[in-house]
């Protein structure tokens, strides 16, 4: 087995730094791991709330399926974001582009590991904006993981050719990328030329709960090799979902319609608070809560946790498992309606009572973090 | 101030491709970072050196980290070199043990030097003209 060479990258060079970026770390670091035998770990830190600003790009080494490249965050840390976008000591990326074709992260090797990242890419008149690329360098056979991913774009001016992900043409082959709990979101310039996430052709992607939300276009599947399962794309002002999806999509959520596969819903997802790009659940959403399906024993890419590293005990669509807080809620239902209410103790009974004086049919469950129990109904 | 993290070795591929388009070479400027930058423990000799500019602003220099393009795609990891194997022995000796060579570009600065930029930016290399820098900062 493989061993693992690790180095911490921080930009506030707090104690025990090797690297102040991960761009340095990447050029000091580059080498034929296969020969060495070891992967190489680059783990992300921010002692003092600097970001990381120079970009990077992958390429010079010799990797394999077992001796690859892995940049990340340690989900017990303490420098991940929060799964959403995150400010003070989270290790994160901020670039500003200042050239056409520029991408905070180029991958160029063929088995690179990418977790646990924040990415915000920014742009004004600049032509082809990547968050993430994924290089038509990168050879058949390769394996990509992106996962728990926050990518956020901000483009102005006459930004257009934008990605959040990109995984660039290669025509044909098996050069794969599987993407998981993810964040795409702002990718959008009011033209058609911007894209959350996005198959030029030719990769095989699995790409599981996912969100991907206000992008010009959300996911644009290229050829039908993209596997989408278990994705929320929605306000997206060209298509949530467009081209082609493999036979296997399944479970995908949209609110125009174009979600593939089979099981899809089409709705608004309610999540925590989408004002403040906070793209986790809210407790009262009915779209997107429980739609999902297993994919733990995925015959391709089986995943358990979620954006947050949370192990899934049920399947949610989207990035985010929903786990409520401590303590009990009461949801009421009313006959004829669609949606429900939730409670705390103090405010159900109040609540009971005045349906029952307006006369309104009601079911009242009291719901905990593991049980739901109907405690009345007059229905 | 700037302050540019320069690659001190060669790394190899046997790849010849990938070696030119990926493989970082001694002399390469890596990143740019302002004056107050603390460099982390292994951003030192023997992989790195730093090339102080002192009251230049990191944007004048960012150039220096660019890869070579052709046709659109990556040709050389970096477009510029700093032929270090060709500075005078004098400064190589104050890379290999100082680590770091403050070069005076502007007349605002007045503080100690190694070497002015007139005579450094000689040794500023674009691989793509095959000609040496011949503006200032």
């Amino acid at each position: 087995m493989a061993t693992e060479v690790e180095h911490i990258i921080d930009p506030d060079n707090g104690a025990g730094t090797d690297y102040t970026s991960a761009s340095a770390w990447e050029a000091a670091q580059q080498r034929d791991l296969t020969s060495a035998d070891e992967i190489a770990v680059g783990t992300g830190q921010c002692t003092g709330a600097t970001e990381d600003t120079t970009v990077l790009s992958i390429a010079g080494w010799t990797t394999d399926a077992t001796r690859y490249i892995k940049l990340w965050t340690d989900p017990s840390g303490g420098y991940r974001h929060s799964g959403k976008l995150s400010s003070g000591n989270v290790y994160r990326f901020n670039v500003t582009h200042l050239s056409n074709y520029q991408q905070v992260i180029d991958v160029n090797e063929d088995f690179v590991r990418l977790i646990g990242l924040q990415i915000h890419t920014q742009s004004s008149a600049i032509l082809g904006n990547y968050g993430i690329r994924l290089n038509s360098t990168v050879a058949d056979g390769a394996e990509i993981f992106v996962e728990q991913c926050v990518i956020k774009a901000t483009l102005a001016g006459t930004s257009t050719g934008s990605y959040g992900l990109l995984t660039a043409w290669v025509g044909s082959g098996t050069r794969s990328l599987k993407m998981s709990n993810c964040v795409v979101y702002d990718v959008n310039r009011s033209t058609d030329a911007v894209y959350g996430i996005a198959n030029d052709g030719g990769w095989v992607i699995y790409c599981y709960n996912v969100v991907v939300h206000n992008c010009y276009n959300g996911i644009y599947g290229g050829s039908g090799a993209m596997r989408a399962k278990n994705c929320i794309a929605q306000d997206c002002d060209g298509a949530c979902y467009a081209s082609t999806f493999h036979a296997d999509s399944t479970n995908n959520c949209s609110d125009d319609g174009t979600q593939p596969g089979a099981s899809g819903q089409n709705g608004e997802v309610v999540f925590l608070d989408e004002g403040n790009d906070d793209f986790h659940l809210d407790r009262s959403d009915t779209v997107a809560l429980g739609n999902g399906t297993d994919l733990s024993g995925d015959a391709d890419y089986p995943i358990s946790v979620d954006i947050d590293n949370t192990t899934r005990t049920s399947w949610d669509i989207g990035a985010d498992f929903f786990t409520m807080a401590a303590g009990t809620f009461y949801e009421m239902w009313e006959l004829g309606q669609d949606d429900r209410t939730f409670y705390t103790e103090a405010g159900v009974d109040s609540a009971m009572s005045e349906a029952s004086l307006g006369a309104e049919k009601i079911k009242v469950y009291a719901t905990t973090l593991n049980t739901k129990e109907q405690i009345y109904s007059d229905t | 101030m700037a302050q540019v993290l320069v690659f001190a070795r060669n790394n190899i591929h046997s790849d010849p491709i990938k070696d030119r388009t990926g493989s970082y070479k001694k002399g390469y400027p890596v990143v740019a970072k302002e004056d107050s930058w603390t460099w982390g423990a292994l951003e030192v000799a023997p992989d790195f050196y730093i090339v102080k500019l002192p009251k230049i602003p990191v944007a004048d220099v960012l150039k220096y980290t660019v890869s070579e393009i052709k046709d659109g795609i990556i040709y050389r990891r970096r477009q510029w070199r700093i032929k270090i194997e060709t500075l005078p022995i004098d400064k190589q000796t104050l890379l290999e043990t100082k680590g770091e060579l403050i070069v005076k570009a502007t007349p605002t600065y007045l503080d100690k030097s190694d070497m002015d930029w007139k005579d450094m930016k000689t040794y500023f290399l674009d691989q793509a003209s095959g000609l040496t820098e011949t503006n200032d900062l």
